[in-house]
């Protein structure tokens, strides 16, 4: 029988949101980066379908979790790359160029796929590593709280940390308020001698790198392989917590725990044959009415 | 000039590519491996770029009026959401919510077509209607979006896409779910709803004639009126529109209705006119896909069908090649990649080596 009270007093629901909201934090703090630069970095889905896919191959023919990390991230990198150099020097518009980063590296991933896996729809086959899952043993003497923190992945502690990395980021570092100040005011900070090019640039290249680490954690965290389209949207979902977030990291995180409580919910209520939908959709209606409150308050 | 060299690149690009994962690794054979790479490349490619038209038939090559059909039939979409995205380019906006707009006209138009014993003429007129109103009601929040603050739009539609997927599955599945399949489709449509076949047997929907009207019909409306010079000097000039009288917040939210009227009937065809019942278990993307042949039909309406009939043709072609080759039809999607990276990239045309390098070959710097 359907029962809210025994969905939410389960630990397992709050420890599987945390699990869920590890690539979609990624992707919210690297859209969060790229966003204060004022260059929005919509390739998100395509870099961390990319680095999903390098991550976990790379790893299984090298059989090296380091190299596998490594690969994944500068596939990230080099996306990026293509991304900043396409719309900065070349001024392309910078969204058509991250649609094209998109549907490339989705046609990479399932172009090469077959190639080296031989299988179509997956890479199963090749034995991917994975990162470590942490167990942390003084959290076992804390009730509920500790079943829910415990037992995650490298991965999914690490977007923790980098919730702090990035506040440090922006807000106490020089690199941060450059950042903000090409982002509000371009023509100022060319002013005061910033070169916009480089700081955006740099901007899109952390933006990348975070993404790529919420791409490796889909394919070399608790699966150990590659599956196409693996990632399902989970950039664009990134992006869609930016936006309900803002400028702040940490409502910008709160929102990549909303849109996780969302998803979670929503396997809860597949578990009772319930419909999904509405609950999948809730968090983009939210964030659709916070994106008005804002342009209405402009 | 610029388009030819664009997608020649793409198609060397991805003929090499093709080239290199296609050299066997064993070297057991005595044929040099290089060669054996370049005949199943050259296999490939060929299927790849003439199937849509002809097919071998063990030896004799003849016309492929299967590939043909699903070409057209193919372009369809295509063509609509083109379309749709080069009208609002036209104007400087990028509009990213047609795969939204698509979608919830579709659902609405399915769940008017599941209505039993209705006139055939009266219920697919509504079903249009009704598909076209959806797309420009999904289009209200950007187009309102856009006009208060420059690039909003594309955050707002994005979530418009994935409230048209939601609700539109969760309508479908509760109002018209066929219980008997096992996947997510619905009810086959009343026979009244179902638009005639012009071929029978390979099922070519009349959907190819309509939008290709449609973009010439447009075509004409940007050209001739006055409408469409407003909506040029918009576009080219924001400034400039304003300064000669012209209500651009007005004109900016009206075109996106518009365009979104055109994305809403863009996926009907598809289901009232081939599969005959909802079928779509994830959004077709061919709303994305609309971005792709509106920049390269450079945001002219008379240029949309042939960009999209090249779209097609691509497609059709690599669904081939991965049914007759070892290469993976999503090769298609590199190229299309490829292809939005160039076009999107003005300054890389105008860049000194480049113009040197055409002078050089052409005598005439302008692309």
């Amino acid at each position: 029988m359907f029962s809210l009270k025994e969905i939410f007093s389960d630990s397992y629901f709050y420890s599987s949101i945390i699990r869920i909201s590890t690539p979609i934090l990624f992707a919210a703090l690297g859209a969060l980066v790229a966003s204060v630069g004022g260059a929005p970095n919509v390739a998100l889905e395509g870099i961390m379908l990319m680095s999903a896919f390098s991550g976990a191959v790379v790893s299984a023919l090298t059989q090296s979790l380091t190299l596998g990390i490594i690969g994944g991230l500068s596939s990230a990198l080099i996306l990026s790359a293509i991304l900043c150099i396409f719309s900065f020097k070349y001024r392309a518009n910078i969204i058509l160029t991250a649609i094209a980063i998109n549907i490339l590296s989705s046609g990479l991933t399932g172009f090469l796929m077959p190639v080296v896996s031989g299988q179509t729809g997956n890479t199963t086959n090749l034995e991917s590593i994975v990162f470590p899952q942490i167990h942390i043993a003084f959290l076992d003497h804390i009730p509920f709280l500790g079943e829910i923190l415990n037992n995650h992945h490298l991965l999914t502690y690490l977007a923790y940390i980098c919730v702090f990395i990035v506040f440090i980021l922006l807000k106490k570092t020089p690199f941060g308020i450059h950042l903000k100040a090409v982002g509000e005011n371009p023509e100022a900070a060319v002013s005061v001698g910033l070169s916009v090019g480089k700081i955006k640039t740099v901007a899109i290249m952390i933006s990348g790198l975070l993404t790529g680490l919420g791409g490796m954690f889909l394919s070399m965290g608790y699966i150990s392989w590659f599956t196409r389209e693996m990632t399902g949207g989970r950039g664009w979902i990134g992006l869609a917590a930016q936006a309900l977030g803002g400028k702040s990291v940490w409502t910008v995180t709160a929102s990549a725990l909303l849109f996780s409580t969302g998803e979670s919910f929503s396997y809860s209520l597949q578990i009772y044959n319930l419909p999904t939908e509405w609950v999948q959709a809730l968090p983009f209606a939210i964030t659709l009415v916070v994106l008005f409150i804002y342009l209405k308050s402009r | 000039m610029k388009i030819a060299l664009i997608v020649i690149l793409g198609l060397l690009i991805s003929y090499f590519l093709t080239f290199l994962t296609m050299i066997p690794f064993s070297s057991d054979s005595v044929v040099d491996p290089l060669y054996t790479g370049f005949q199943k490349t050259n296999h490939a490619f060929f299927i790849f770029l003439t199937s849509p038209l002809i097919r071998d038939y063990s030896g004799e090559l003849r016309f492929n009026m299967m590939s043909f059909t699903q070409w057209l039939n193919e372009a369809t979409p295509l063509i609509f959401t083109g379309l749709a995205i080069a009208l609002v380019l036209k104007s400087g906006i990028l509009n990213l919510g047609a795969e939204g707009q698509l979608f919830a006209g579709a659902v609405t138009g399915s769940l008017l077509a599941a209505i039993p014993n209705v006139n055939g003429f009266l219920q697919i007129f509504v079903i249009f209607l009704a598909a076209a109103i959806t797309g420009s009601l999904w289009a209200i929040l950007p187009a309102y979006a856009s006009i208060k603050k420059k690039d909003s739009e594309i955050l707002v539609s994005l979530m418009m896409n994935y409230l048209a997927f939601y609700l539109g599955t969760y309508l479908i599945k509760t109002l018209i779910r066929d219980q008997n399949s096992g996947a997510l489709m619905s009810d086959k449509f009343s026979p009244n709803a179902v638009l005639p076949l012009i071929n029978e047997r390979y099922r070519l929907h009349m959907g190819i004639i309509v939008a290709c009207f449609t973009a010439v019909l447009f075509g004409f409306l940007i050209k001739k009126t006055k409408w469409g010079l407003k909506i040029k000097m918009i576009g080219s000039n924001v400034r400039f529109a304003e300064y000669s009288g012209i209500d651009v917040k007005r004109q900016l939210f009206k075109i996106q209705l518009i365009s979104g009227a055109i994305a809403g009937i863009a996926g009907i065809f598809e289901l009232v006119g081939y599969h005959q019942r909802f079928v779509w278990q994830t959004s077709p993307g061919y709303g994305w896909d609309g971005v792709i042949v509106a920049i390269m039909a450079s945001k002219n309406p008379f240029y949309v069908p042939f960009s999209a009939l090249f779209l097609a043709y691509i497609r059709i072609g690599a669904q081939n090649m991965g049914r007759y080759s070892d290469v993976s039809p999503q090769l298609v999607k590199i190229i299309q990649g490829i292809i939005i990276l160039f076009f999107a990239a003005e300054g890389l045309f105008k860049s000194e080596p480049f113009r040197a390098f055409l002078r050089k070959n052409r005598g005439s710097p302008d692309v």
